[in-house]
């Protein structure tokens, strides 16, 4: 049982599952439908040059989004590297 | 709730089947449409909507012709911009203009299966005939991972095509699979949600009664109207029937007062089942190295290096367009002024002479003679979204964006912009927030567009004294006028974004595709492409123009023996210049510098058109010899009626500061006033813009002449 | 070609642009794109943005 955190919280390099998600506004059934799930696995690959936004890898792609959107989202911290 | 019919076969059509092609972004959908239609396509819009329309042809193994609609890239059925709402549409035939399709053509990216599945499922749904078409292959082999194509087809019951439309291969199995004359239907069972059930066979039957659906599209879509929190309508298509509406209502209700997350339910249900499909058709290989495109990324958004590698871009361009650009420059100016010449003496001496030479030649050749440096422009941009460096810049540039309240989304409409503002500001459709995307539409002209560049670059020329200029100097003066356009653009975001638009900071969420080698051949077909767009308007717009102007500084006639400076200062275009000098005085302009003002207002580049009819009209007549001669030299040449000189440098600066804020162009009007449907905003625009384009200028002016420059 | 007839030709050269500039200014209206004028990269700005991939 991993720490349970934001995901904008997440150190560059680490990996974590979707645990939780916010159900309603647009972006995040938007979100959804790229494939963050509850239960996917999701990597912190880097942060921009000034810290945001973030880009994470999901389902084998790369995806950013801002620190701000990051934060409604928690995860389950599983360990670094692991894809 | 019963699965989809298995295995029945499409009617056989009466005429050849209407195919559409749909996809994610960045799949390679454009590649393989243009692969297979090749240059067999129309162009246009959709009705009401400022969504592009393209429909190619296909030919059939038998040589029949085939329609081919090039539907926008989309996610998901769930619309969330306009373009991917015009997918949505037709797909579900809501459009009168455009009937659904008969046959889909689904085009996934190998190596993102899982992602470019979820929109296949959507369609899929629909019940209609579909070719999977497995494109990217050659990329997903680096990966190390192998798609078992036969199994996938079994599972999912339609023919699968493995494809990489960027080297043909898979063309032909492709092409022959389109020309089956029937295809099976998908064999695409699963099973919804028990939560939502209930309501999605209500929403189906109220479609299939009242908005006249057929079955299966009517689950389809009961489906994305049930999951989808925010619908996205656009002009065109057709509204729901009330009764569905309210069934639709009434579920909603009911879900949120029990807290059912019935959007999130749906979205896990689809991913459910592809995962479980991913996982029985492939195959992992030996894992592979870092990927090449993660390992670039690493510099080029890095902290310092990143910034680096974007200023030296930037850099480059520019750098580019002074150096490259020089030589065919001149061959294009002599040759010009050669034909000028011959015209000249070839026919007697008259007003169709006149027209032909001081009013066509010049006018279209003065525009002309820059078209070297706009192709080096527009290269290098296509470069740039070719490689996929463009999204990172946006990825990059965001929290800079943000500062001013905007996405980094808006970083490429804005970035595009530099080439000329009206794709630019058409690309803000993707930008979902509207005050967010009105800002962006708002600013764009700022950013030197294209049509400015004549404009810089004849303003530079004239602005040294010397030939040998050290190129330093040159670029730095360009690369001013594009920090203070970008500066500007950036500065009035802000402030918008503050005051009349205020807004919540916007959301942004964004693929990364991964780098891939440009391909050449594509970038140079696009700016030959741009080079006959470029000249057709040269051809056309701007020759009338030129023609117009002419005639406007040659009518009315004056009494015989007048100066040439005197002709014009009393024809219609001197009355305008006339009228506009008090407003123009103040920042250095002359009357005959205000007929450029008002003629730009066509096109901007028609500045340098018009300045070369104007004072080349003197030049010549002043007998200073049978040639149109640098345009420059005629500027230099310019007076006040008291003898000062007319383009000091000063006066040059001025302009080109005047140019860089200044709102022209009707077209970008017209363009603005269709995507925000009113006059308000372009009106509001030019105010302003050109406002601000004459304090800056008069600032510059009078402290400029202040400080004895 | 005498200078009189030259002043004629001329003046129907420019009413015939000018007319193609109005007609070009009403046909905008009711057409919707910058009818290719400006040079529309509106796909390769698509593709840059990601819409509809190349």
């Amino acid at each position: 049982m991993g720490v349970e955190l934001k995901l904008s919280q997440l150190a560059v390099g680490s990996s974590a599952v979707v645990r939780a998600f916010p159900s309603s506004g647009g972006a995040f059934l938007r979100l959804r439908e790229m494939g963050v799930l509850p239960g996917t696995p999701v990597t912190l690959v880097r942060t921009a040059p000034l810290g945001d936004p973030i880009e994470i890898k999901v389902r084998g792609y790369l995806l950013t989004l801002r620190k701000s959107e990051a934060e409604h989202v928690v995860v389950e911290e599983s360990g670094p590297g692991r894809p | 709730m019963p699965p989809v019919p298995t295995s029945a076969s499409a009617p056989v059509p009466s005429r050849q089947p209407v195919y559409a092609i749909v996809g994610n972004p960045n799949c390679g959908k454009s590649t393989l449409f243009n692969a297979l239609t090749g240059l067999k396509q129309k162009v246009g819009n959709y009705p009401g909507v400022t969504v592009e329309k393209k429909i190619g042809t296909v030919y059939s193994q038998h040589g029949l012709p085939m329609p081919l609609i090039d539907l926008p890239g989309a996610y998901s059925l769930a619309a969330r911009s306009p373009d991917e709402a015009v997918t949505r549409d037709v797909l579900l035939g809501r459009r009168s203009d455009t009937p659904a399709p008969d046959r889909i053509l689904c085009i996934v990216d190998a190596a993102n299966l899982e992602r470019n599945l979820y929109l296949v499922h959507q369609v899929l749904d629909l019940g209609r005939p579909v070719i999977l078409v497995l494109n990217m292959m050659d990329l997903l082999r680096h990966t190390g991972v192998g798609i078992r194509v036969a199994r996938l087809e079994k599972e999912l019951g339609v023919p699968v095509i493995p494809c990489e439309a960027v080297n043909g291969k898979g063309l032909i199995e492709l092409k022959v699979a389109m020309s089956r004359p029937d295809l099976p239907l998908s064999r695409h069972a699963w099973n919804v949600p028990s939560a939502i059930a209930p309501a999605v066979a209500e929403i189906q039957a109220s479609l299939a009664t009242r908005d006249g659906r057929p079955p299966l599209v009517a689950r389809a879509e009961a489906l994305l109207l049930l999951t989808d929190q925010d619908d996205l309508r656009v002009a065109g298509s057709a509204p729901l029937s009330q009764t569905t509406r309210d069934i639709l209502a009434g579920w909603r209700r009911r879900w949120e007062a029990s807290g059912t997350d019935w959007s999130g339910t749906l979205v896990t249900a689809r991913y459910d089942a592809i995962g479980r499909l991913v996982a029985h058709v492939t195959e992992q290989g030996p894992p592979p190295g870092p990927a090449v495109s993660d390992r670039i990324d690493v510099v080029v958004t890095h902290p310092v290096w990143g910034w680096v590698v974007l200023a030296s871009v930037m850099t480059l361009l520019f750098l580019s367009i002074f150096t490259l650009a020089e030589v065919p420059m001149n061959w294009i100016d002599s040759h010009v002024a050669a034909l000028n010449g011959w015209v000249k003496a070839a026919l007697p001496p008259g007003d169709l002479n006149d027209l032909i030479t001081d009013g066509a030649i010049a006018g279209v050749g003065g525009v002309v003679m820059f078209l070297p440096q706009i192709l080096i422009l527009f290269f290098f941009i296509g470069l740039l979204e070719n490689t996929g460096y463009m999204a990172r810049a946006a990825f990059i540039m965001d929290r800079v964006m943000s500062r001013v309240g905007l996405n980094g989304r808006s970083f490429i409409p804005l970035l595009s912009s530099y080439a000329c503002a009206i794709p630019g500001i058409m690309a803000t459709r993707t930008i979902e927030d509207p005050k967010d995307r009105l800002t962006t539409i708002l600013v764009a002209p700022l950013m030197s567009c294209s049509a400015r560049l004549p404009v810089y670059l004849l303003m530079i020329a004239a602005l040294v004294p010397g030939d040998r200029v050290p190129l330093v100097t040159k670029v730095g003066i360009m690369l001013l006028m594009y920090a203070l356009g970008t500066g500007g653009a950036f500065g009035f975001a802000w402030l918008f974004k503050r005051t009349l638009l205020k807004g919540a900071p916007p959301l942004m969420i964004m693929e990364l595709p991964p780098y891939r080698l440009p391909r050449i051949k594509d970038v140079l077909l696009h700016m030959v492409e741009r080079a006959g767009i470029f000249l057709k308007r040269a051809g056309t717009v701007i020759l009338a123009i030129s023609i117009v102007l002419w005639a406007l500084a040659a009518f009315p006639k004056g009494p015989a023996g007048i100066t040439a400076q005197q002709q014009v200062a009393q024809s219609f275009a001197g009355r305008a210049g006339h009228a506009l000098e008090p407003l123009i005085k103040p920042i250095g302009f002359d009357w005959r510098i205000g007929i450029g003002l008002i003629s730009s207002f066509a096109a901007r580049e028609v500045f340098v058109s018009s300045t070369a009819v104007v004072f080349s009209a003197e030049h010549l007549k002043a007998g200073k010899g049978a040639d149109i001669g640098p345009l420059r030299t005629a500027l230099r040449d310019a007076r006040w009626p008291d003898g000062r000189s007319l383009f000091t440098p000063l006066v040059c600066f001025s302009l080109m500061v005047f140019y860089v804020f200044a709102m022209q162009c009707v077209s970008t009007v017209a363009v603005v006033r269709r995507e925000t449907n009113s006059w308000r905003w372009p009106l509001f625009q030019i105010a302003y813009m050109t406002g601000t384009a004459w304090v800056v200028s008069f600032i510059v002016y009078q402290l400029g002449t202040a400080m004895g420059f | 070609m005498s200078p009189k007839l030259q002043t004629y030709l001329a003046l129907a050269v420019v009413a015939v642009a000018a007319a193609g500039l109005v007609l070009r200014l009403f046909l905008k209206k009711g057409r919707p794109g910058c009818g290719g004028d400006c040079g529309c990269a509106t796909d390769r700005i698509k593709s840059v943005r990601g819409d509809s991939g190349k």
